[in-house]
């Protein structure tokens, strides 16, 4: 008896600092918000430009997240190479671009220009993560959930590691598209046409994979295995070539992503994939893993959160540099959901679905 | 040549002997049964004849054809499907997609048009829920619709595996009626089940199962009245 007291007088303390927490966080962004709109630091066209940017960022982050919820859906298991796969893209993508810039493809053709590094991005970035599978994962299938998941963290060194040690530690200058320079006004507003190409990229490439996962013969094993393997193997669905499936598809998506990146930042080097990886693994969750809108969803929320979190909570509160802080509010949301809603945002319709 | 034989199986679950040397034999349009309690290896049976466990020893053939060299996925395109123990449906899916996936195996798009009438007739109750996800129908309409799916790969033997699991018995009796008729339709069947006593009264012949081995064998009237099996399994004393 009396250590199911003194286990309940820890539940009660664990759960009140729990909430204390939760009302901290909920108080400091309302303080905060409060503060910054009142001190009127920045114009209505600054706060458009931080959530056009959040968008847009938030769209890269969305392609990537895909990957991860996909594999998870099908294999419960996080692939924590997907980063780097995504970093393969942007080198592969790289190469290309700045090739097609020298032999001066790109300013004759800016849209192909821009499409075949993408294309080129996709398919090296499919067929790493093809290999990454078969050699770092497949072998593991049926093991412990833990052991798929230290060879994860393995393949995504193996992958950094090679990549500076073949193209060395520097940044590379990502080739910029000349056409792409300058802004749009739509609306009255002023958006940097580089944005513009990473949404309507993005929500292209979004639109198709969902069109494939809902309607197509693949996409239906894809979603049939990952509710019971041994079921889809009745079926006449082969298990193993659905989920090298899911891998080539969400690496294509992240390859693309790749590109697009490095099309916003100018920049490339081998540790590219680490943050946005992790960034877009938040973003995984906060949508709900495994649920495919729910990372759509989740890349565009963190993005816009970053982006406009700064300047809104962050700086009301008279913080400094808030700018500095952006990483922390992506890491503070993944600890928050995972300790207040693990499900993510739409993870409870898919538990109700499932009941 | 026999539909299917199963020749001395033995399969195990880990350090568990879970199949100790199996033999059954089935003909081409019969019903055969195969009844005993839980854990007896009745489940084991049939994921081992699809090819979701693999034997450790032993011969299992389809018209003649050696069914260990396939893997798991390739059966169905042999003519065998198999309703799963608990149903299987794919819960966020919706009927039509789950029949769908039956027909996974085949390309003829017409055909499957005609398949998926056909298991409509069949179930009356799918065709009302086409759109509904399968994981919000009820456990009967679950069964029929994983029977209907089965049938979408136009199988020559079916295997169930305790359709009467969890269910009233009015649906019992609906799901052991569509057996029968899918059976009249051609299709051999192969039927595991705990209600000893329904799957005697629609089975040719039955198999007893005790601890993975096959301990009686016989027609389905004689079994029903053997009383050993009458105390064992159909609760009559």
């Amino acid at each position: 008896m009396r250590t199911s007291i003194s286990e309940r007088a820890l539940d009660a303390i664990v759960s009140g600092v729990l909430w204390g927490f939760r009302i901290l966080i909920v108080l400091a962004i309302i303080i905060g918000t409060v503060l910054a709109i009142r001190a009127g630091t920045y114009t209505r066209a600054q706060w458009i430009d931080f959530v056009i940017f959040g968008v847009a960022q938030g769209s890269i982050y969305a392609l990537i997240a895909l990957g991860y919820t996909m594999v998870y859906g099908i294999l419960r298991m996080i692939n924590f190479a997907h980063g780097d796969i995504f970093m393969t893209g942007a080198f592969g993508a790289y190469f290309t671009a700045t090739w097609l810039t020298k032999i001066g493809f790109t300013d004759r053709y800016p849209v192909l220009g821009l499409m075949i590094p993408i294309l080129v991005a996709m398919i090296i970035a499919t067929l790493i993560a093809m290999l990454v599978e078969r050699i770092a994962y497949r072998p593991l299938r049926g093991a412990p959930r833990l052991v798929p998941l230290i060879s994860a963290i393995g393949a995504s060194f193996f992958l950094e590691y090679s990549f500076r040690g073949i193209f060395g530690p520097g940044k590379y200058a990502y080739p910029p598209i000349n056409a792409l320079e300058g802004e749009w006004v739509v609306l009255g507003i002023g958006i940097l046409k580089v944005h513009v190409v990473v949404m309507v990229a993005a929500g292209i490439m979004m639109a198709l994979l969902y069109t494939l996962v809902m309607y197509t013969k693949v996409g239906k094993a894809m979603r049939a295995v990952s509710e019971n393997q041994d079921t889809a193997a009745l079926m006449g669905i082969d298990v193993n070539k659905t989920i090298v499936s899911t891998f080539a598809i969400g690496a294509a998506m992240a390859g693309a992503a790749g590109v697009l990146f490095s099309l916003v930042y100018r920049q490339i080097d081998w540790f590219m994939g680490f943050t946005p990886g992790i960034k877009a693994f938040t973003a995984a969750v906060l949508g709900g893993i495994g649920n495919i809108p729910g990372a759509m969803v989740g890349g565009l929320v963190l993005g816009v959160f970053e982006s406009v979190g700064p300047s809104l909570f962050l700086e009301g509160l008279g913080i400094i540099r808030p700018y500095q802080l952006k990483d922390v509010i992506a890491y503070t949301m993944l600890v928050m959901i995972l300790l207040f809603r693990p499900s993510g945002i739409l993870g409870e319709r898919l538990t109700k679905q499932k009941a | 040549m026999s539909m299917l034989t199963v020749n001395n199986v033995h399969t195990y679950y880990g350090s568990i002997h879970a199949l100790r040397g199996i033999n059954l034999t089935i003909e081409q349009g019969e019903i055969v049964t195969l009844i005993g309690g839980n854990g007896a290896g009745k489940t084991t049976t049939l994921r081992t004849i699809s090819g979701l466990l693999k034997p450790a020893q032993g011969e299992i053939t389809l018209e003649g054809d050696d069914l260990l060299r396939y893997k798991p996925h390739e059966i169905v395109y042999k003519g065998l499907s198999m309703v799963p123990e608990g149903r299987g449906v794919f819960a966020r899916m919706s009927v039509l997609e789950n029949l769908e996936m039956g027909a996974f195996s085949r390309n003829n798009k017409q055909e499957i048009a005609r398949n998926l009438d056909h298991v409509m007739t069949l179930f009356p109750r799918l065709k009302e829920r086409r759109t509904q996800l399968a994981g919000t129908l009820s456990g009967g309409e679950q069964q029929m619709l994983a029977t209907g799916r089965a049938l979408m790969a136009e199988p020559r033997i079916l295997l169930l595996d305790e359709p009467s699991m969890g269910l009233a018995p009015v649906l019992v009796e609906l799901i052991f009626d569509t057996i029968v008729q899918i059976n009249k339709e051609g299709v051999t069947i192969l039927l595991v089940e705990q209600n000893a006593l329904m799957a005697l009264s629609i089975a040719h012949r039955g198999y007893v199962l005790q601890t993975g081995e096959i301990v009686l064998s016989d027609k389905a009237e004689k079994l029903k009245s053997d009383p050993e099996v009458q105390k064992a399994y159909l609760g009559i004393e």
